[in-house]
């Protein structure tokens, strides 16, 4: 199973260890890769198989439009 | 000058047979047909009479035909105006109702367009707004900070993992 973290700028080593610590842990036969993509502006995605943590701010972003337009429909 | 009586009972029996065969021969039959005249004349009167009668029966009987031909025309014009009136109305009450009806139409309309248009601008404001957001966190975002973030964001995330 492949995994897939996501972030804006390179992770530090200490912030890699972390995260692949805790990914090993529960997907212990998951191929890890980082990887950086400015668009997503800051925070961090990980994705392994179908599920997706997503924690990025252009994510939070996103969901303020969705909330806000949303509120306005509702109106 | 002598009388002579005897001519004079002559005379006299002469005269009364003329007399009487005047009376039988003529005077009856004269009188007979004046009296049939008188009668003819007096039958021609009655009938003239009748006639007359009746002219005037017929007279009064047209004039009261007239009459109320003239009243059942007048009655007629009476219903025929108060019917256009109606239709009048009904027509001018149809238009109205008709005419507000399309006015609430559009008014309608106006305010659905009214309302997509805002609602448009809405999103697109916000989308303005999120993308002006994205740009000014993406260049106040450098290296240090955004480490800082992901620190932040760690314990959390490994929560979830």
């Amino acid at each position: 199973m492949n995994s897939i973290v996501t972030s804006a700028t390179k992770l530090s080593e200490t912030q890699k260890k972390k995260i692949t610590s805790a990914l090993e842990k529960k997907y212990p036969e998951a191929q890890i890769s980082f990887v950086v993509d400015e668009t997503t502006i800051g925070g961090v995605k990980i994705t392994v198989g179908s599920k997706q943590i997503d924690m990025t701010l252009q994510a939070q972003l996103l969901q303020l439009q969705k909330t806000l337009e949303e509120e306005q429909n509702g109106q | 000058m002598d009388i002579n009586f005897l001519q004079i009972l002559f005379q006299f029996i002469n005269f009364s047979v003329v007399v009487g065969a005047v009376s039988y021969l003529l005077y009856k039959p004269v009188l007979k047909i004046l009296e049939e005249r008188t009668s003819r004349i007096e039958e021609a009167q009655k009938a003239a009479r009748e006639t007359l009668e009746e002219k005037e029966r017929i007279n009064k009987l047209e004039k009261a035909v007239i009459r109320s031909a003239d009243k059942k025309a007048a009655e007629i014009v009476d219903a025929a105006r108060q019917t256009a009136k109606e239709t009048e109305t009904a027509a001018i009450v149809k238009a109205k109702v008709q005419a507000e009806k399309e006015i609430e139409k559009a008014r309608a309309g106006w305010e659905s367009e009214k309302s997509q248009l805002k609602q448009e601008l809405k999103s697109e404001y916000i989308t303005s707004v999120v993308a002006t957001a994205s740009k000014v966190l993406a260049a106040d975002l450098d290296a240090k900070k955004h480490s800082a973030l992901i620190d932040s964001q760690l314990t959390d995330l490994l929560k979830k993992i």
